[in-house]
């Protein structure tokens, strides 16, 4: 509560165009929007691009904030939005992958306890770019699947085997993580 | 969805929100940069620009009011007839060898008598008018006490002024005579009184252009706001009010 108070606070004073309050908004929402930003792509200068690009948003688009929801979920949906648009730019660069075809996995999904952020946060950004996309906005941030659908200008369909795919591959590594463990 | 794909998304969301990398040095400096650009190279020269052409409008209102009141109120060359003028018509009765003086009728108490002083021999041939031009003449005007003669021309105004016990003569050439006469009357340019009157009492005709509609359409087409910063406004004499919007730039500021 205390947080969300300060963050408040902030809020005011970055709509007053207080530069002292940018950077205590900066200081304490940084390190939570990079790990977003992070998910997102699979390298963390163009993680740092997002975040630079986004706060920049956030600063001064600050007005936009209507109060809906919580000030720190604005700014994570700035966060998001920044990195879908810097996916939009390199779709085209960067070919689909396929994952094949979904299979049964086995429910063990402890290992995901025992894994570290940072190792979880690997096996995440090696997914195929469209996949990564809609799994992270679908599992972790909580979008709709037709609102992923508006925003990536893609069909509902797609991205529901999108994430169906990205979701049995995933499990697919964290099971070979578990059995290399297991066995070690 | 089935509740297994629910579990496996709520394990990885839960683990991924407690990640909070370390934050690179030197970002807060990038990113306060970037504002000092997106504000300093979008904003600013707009409110710059609007400054700018505000001014700009003000400066060429002034401008066109400064030209257009110097237009309306410039010297006009009218000759406006005094008391005393120079008259000299052909019937004047010439006394004396080189003078001659001029009696108004009987009954007037004025006595009139003008001496020009005029290039002798044959330099007054020289300059003969050529049409109904008048030659140079250096005229001063005198008023000498004259003894009452006949006058046969009627048309010249004259002046109330006490009457003299004793004419005057006044030697003047005989070729400076006969030039004279030649000098074209000059007409008033106001014949009567009740014409003046009428003239004085109706002010100065109405400027069909509407000088201050002229002036307040130009400055509606540099000032778009509603609240203008100078406005104009004539009234029935045909004086230009100036009003300047003070209050206005205050509360911009």
């Amino acid at each position: 509560m205390e947080q969300i108070a300060a963050l408040d606070h902030l809020y005011e004073g970055c709509k007053a165009g207080d530069p002292r309050a940018q950077e205590m908004l900066y200081r304490a929402l940084a390190s939570k929007m990079l790990g977003v930003c992070m998910r997102y792509v699979n390298n963390t200068a163009e993680a740092e691009d997002i975040l630079q690009t986004g706060f920049i948003k956030v600063f001064t688009h600050i007005a936009s904030f209507r109060g809906e929801g919580s000030f720190e979920g604005w700014v994570r949906r700035v966060m998001v939005n920044t990195a879908v648009e810097a996916y939009r730019k390199n779709r085209r660069i960067v070919p689909a992958t396929d994952l094949g075809e979904v299979t049964d996995i086995p429910q063990q999904w402890e290992v995901i306890d025992t894994l570290e952020c940072e190792d979880l946060l690997t096996i995440i950004r090696a997914l195929p770019d469209g996949y990564r996309m809609v799994f992270n906005m679908y599992a972790i941030e909580g979008y709709t699947h037709k609102e992923i659908a508006r925003i990536l200008h893609i069909s509902e369909g797609t991205s529901k085997s999108q994430l169906s795919r990205a979701r049995n591959w995933l499990q697919e590594k964290l099971m070979k993580i578990n059995a290399y463990e297991s066995n070690g | 969805m089935n509740p297994t794909d629910k579990e496996f998304d709520r394990k990885i969301r839960q683990k991924m929100e407690r990640f909070s990398p370390g934050i690179p040095t030197g970002l807060w400096e990038k990113i306060e940069a970037g504002l000092d650009d997106s504000t300093g190279g979008e904003k600013k020269p707009v409110e710059l620009r609007a400054k700018f052409s505000s001014w700009w409008g003000a400066a060429a209102a002034v401008l066109l009011v400064g030209l257009l009141s110097y237009w309306l109120t410039r010297p006009v060359d009218v000759i406006y007839l005094r008391g005393k003028t120079v008259v000299v018509d052909d019937t004047a009765v010439i006394s004396g060898a080189g003078s001659y003086e001029r009696r108004a009728q009987a009954g007037t108490p004025t006595d009139l008598t003008v001496c020009a002083d005029v290039p002798h021999d044959g330099e007054m041939a020289r300059q003969a008018p050529r049409g109904n031009l008048p030659p140079t003449l250096n005229v001063r005007e005198e008023v000498y006490p004259a003894k009452p003669v006949e006058i046969q021309d009627s048309i010249t105004p004259v002046l109330p002024m006490d009457a003299p016990d004793t004419p005057v003569s006044i030697p003047i050439p005989a070729a400076v005579e006969t030039r004279i006469a030649d000098v074209p009357d000059l007409q008033p340019p106001i014949v009567s009184e009740d014409a003046a009157d009428e003239m004085l009492a109706s002010g100065p005709p109405s400027n069909p252009l509407g000088v201050s509609r002229l002036l307040n359409f130009l400055v509606g087409t540099l000032d778009t706001r509603e609240e203008k910063a100078v406005t104009f406004s004539s009234d029935n004499e045909g004086s230009l009010k100036i009003e300047f919007n003070l209050a206005r730039n205050r509360k911009r500021n």
